[in-house]
């Protein structure tokens, strides 16, 4: 799109000031169709942003291309100082050092809470079995259910799931952590509690993108709402500038779509 | 109306009348249909025995013990044996084709459904095109077709199709390497073999502990492997070779040595390995795609590698669902067996019927023949049945 005030916020990393997310110009097809047009973005070290946009606009393509679970067609994307390309080592070192977080939760059926959370740590970061276990135990406290290690993912209501699955992805100790709709599949009263347990990460200094329509916890954590339409960004700011008083009309007619539907 | 009435909750006042209340209907079906079948097996049975009778057949099991007064292809079976241990043969030879073909069939099968799934377009098409003609061409014409069309036009014993010196194949049958024990040392040999085993596992174990321990690659399976042959190989040395291959030797106007399958055993096995196997690639193939997808992005985004999502992710979720229907067709090609009467090999049915052909009563041998394929299939099912079950433990 051609709004031009927008790229100098975008580009503006909050967070330390250092970069740790740097998107140039990404785009992406699903065959004719443009769900990108052109990213341009900047996440700072320990930052935490918010992306929100209606649905369709390309919020989860982008934060799945940042993992490279979508393969963008083109720009740049480096993560942590490595670009992601063809080459396995790179496309590998990213997905160590960022976690997913997915609406669905995604725990593996299978395997004990416990299982879910040191598979990983075992197999690619090659730790200790009673270190993993206990790193996990460690997690599973800072997100408050280590009384459900043992038990099976469809045992636990869909809040602790998608707690282990924070927990899960925080065992691989990456540096940025990526959430996509963290609680669209939750009952609200279970929405909180995910809530919290990622307000306590951003405070923690995560580095964080978040999709979500949580405006409560936009306003609370977030140091920067990236707005999103139809693949491009719209508008970017602190929330309370973007909230209150957004410079776009588009931006506008959203907020008012959801002030109306609180989710 | 029923005593049952009285004590339910429902309002009296608001019962519909018998013939539209559910629960009367209900039990009223279940009885109408327990009825049917008590007077369908009734009628049945009494007319058997009245016809037996008028015919003058006999109606017990004693002729079992009666010479057969014909040999079965392609075994050492005399005429004069009774009918009881033909029966058995035939049993045996059910089970000569079904467990290899078993083993097989997964074998290539798996092959195949993983095939389907490659990115390789040409594994892709070619797995896909094994499975569309194989499944789509009935069982006994596969059977027919390599009978008639492909073992019988093998040439003669002199000219015999050689697999370097391993196998023979000509019109009298398939020939194999077989296994010969030489009968001193072969125990003890079989003895080293136990123990490398335990060692096998004992290193296992270790590797295990140390993985656990440290997180260093364990490699259990092929450490394991290793240490298994290096025992056994040493053993066997050892012990002066104790264990050899026989291979199929022609020898004037027959062959000596090694493992024979008749034409009519090689059709069977091949047509049922070819027919199942297609089934159990689509089988191999539904399950892995039905392991959501979400599991294999969580698995990357951990990122774990491809073998390790398919070793610790997928395969354990795809298993589970496809051991139900493969069991299925392993019974299924137990029980197609018995489309060998067509070529003549000697299976149960085959063996009952040439019974029946000789005199013996039809009625008896025929419950005999159905009698052993249940059972052999009902054998087969509590295998399945306990692997299955031990899935799903695992699951929950
Ligand atoms: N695998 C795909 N194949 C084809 N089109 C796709 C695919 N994934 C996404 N799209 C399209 O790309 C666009 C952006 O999708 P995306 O999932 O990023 O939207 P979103 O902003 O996350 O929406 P929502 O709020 O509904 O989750 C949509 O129009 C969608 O139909
Ligand atoms: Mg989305």
């Amino acid at each position: 799109m051609t709004e031009s005030t927008l790229t100098g916020k975008s580009m503006d990393a909050g967070g330390t000031g250092e970069t740790m997310i740097e998107l140039t110009g990404v785009e992406k097809w699903f065959g004719d169709f443009q769900a990108l047009k052109g990213i341009d973005l900047v996440v700072g070290k320990k930052e935490t942003v918010v992306v929100c946009g209606p649905s369709g606009s390309g919020k989860s393509t982008l934060i799945r291309c940042i993992n490279r679970l979508e393969v963008h067609n083109r720009g740049r994307i480096v993560v942590d100082g490595t670009e992601l390309s063809d080459d396995v080592r790179d496309i590998q070192a990213i997905r160590r050092e960022t976690g997913m977080v997915f609406q669905s939760f995604n725990l593996f059926p299978h395997l004990t809470i416990l299982e879910n959370i040191t598979l990983a740590p075992r197999q690619v970061r090659r730790k200790p079995k009673k270190e993993a276990e206990q790193t996990a135990m460690d997690l599973l406290t800072r997100v408050k259910i280590p009384d459900q290690a043992n038990k099976f993912p469809g045992q636990l209501s869909g809040g602790q799931q998608q707690r282990a699955a924070i927990a899960r992805a925080l065992a691989m100790e990456p540096k940025v952590m990526l959430f996509d709709e963290p609680t669209s599949a939750l009952d609200p009263e279970m929405i909180k509690e995910v809530l919290d347990t990622m307000e306590q990460l951003a405070d923690s200094g995560m580095t964080m993108v978040c999709v979500t329509h949580e405006m409560g916890f936009a306003r609370a954590v977030a140091d920067r709402v990236v707005f999103m339409a139809d693949g491009a960004i719209v508008e970017v700011n602190d929330p309370e500038t973007l909230f209150t008083s957004p410079q776009e009309q588009r931006t506008q007619l959203f907020l008012s779509q959801i002030l109306v539907h609180p989710s | 109306m029923s005593a049952s009435t009285e004590t339910s909750p429902s309002d009296r006042a608001h019962r519909p009348p018998f013939w539209r209340d559910v629960r009367i209907i209900r039990i009223a079906l279940q009885v109408g249909f327990l009825v049917a079948v008590g007077a369908l097996l009734f009628w049945l049975f009494d007319n058997l025995t009245v016809n037996l009778r008028v015919l003058g057949i006999r109606r017990d099991f004693g002729f079992l013990d009666q010479p057969t007064g014909v040999p079965i292809l392609g075994s050492d079976f005399r005429a004069q044996s009774p009918i009881r241990d033909a029966l058995l043969v035939g049993l045996y030879n059910i089970l000569r084709v079904a467990v290899p073909g078993i083993l097989t069939a997964l074998v290539i099968g798996t092959l195949v459904g993983v095939g389907r799934l490659s990115t390789n377009w040409l594994v892709r098409r070619a797995a896909g095109i094994y499975v569309e003609v194989l499944r789509n061409v009935p069982p006994l014409v596969m059977l027919i077709f390599f009978y008639i069309a492909v073992l019988q036009q093998l040439p003669a014993q002199a000219d015999s199709i050689t697999a370097g010196p391993f196998a023979l194949l000509n019109v009298r049958g398939v020939y194999l390497p077989s296994i010969q024990l030489s009968a001193g040392p072969a125990p003890v040999f079989f003895g080293v073999l136990g123990l490398a085993l335990v060692a096998a596992i004992v290193l296992g174990v270790l590797r295990t502990r140390r993985f656990d321990a440290t997180g260093q690659p364990h490699r259990r399976v092929p450490l394991g492997v290793l240490l298994f042959l290096g025992i056994a190989t040493l053993g066997w040395l050892a012990l002066g070779r104790p264990l050899g291959l026989q291979l199929p030797v022609i020898e004037g106007r027959g062959v000596d040595g090694g493992y024979r399958m008749i034409p009519e055993q090689a059709a069977v096995f091949i047509a049922l390995v070819l027919y199942t196997s297609s089934f159990i690639a689509e089988i191999v193939r539904g399950s892995i795609q039905a392991v959501a997808k979400g599991q294999t992005e969580a698995s990357n985004a951990l990122g774990l590698s491809g073998l390790q999502r398919l070793r610790f992710v997928v395969l354990p979720q795809a298993l589970r669902i496809a051991t139900p229907s493969a069991g299925n067709e392993f019974l299924n090609l137990t029980k197609n067996v018995s489309l060998g009467v067509f070529v003549a090999y000697p299976e149960l049915l085959r063996i009952g019927r040439q019974a029946v052909g000789n005199g013996f009563p039809a009625p008896q041998l025929l419950f005999i023949v159905s009698a052993g394929y249940l059972a052999l299939s009902l054998g087969i099912s509590l295998f399945t049945n306990l692997a299955n079950r031990r899935l799903q433990l695992s699951e929950r």
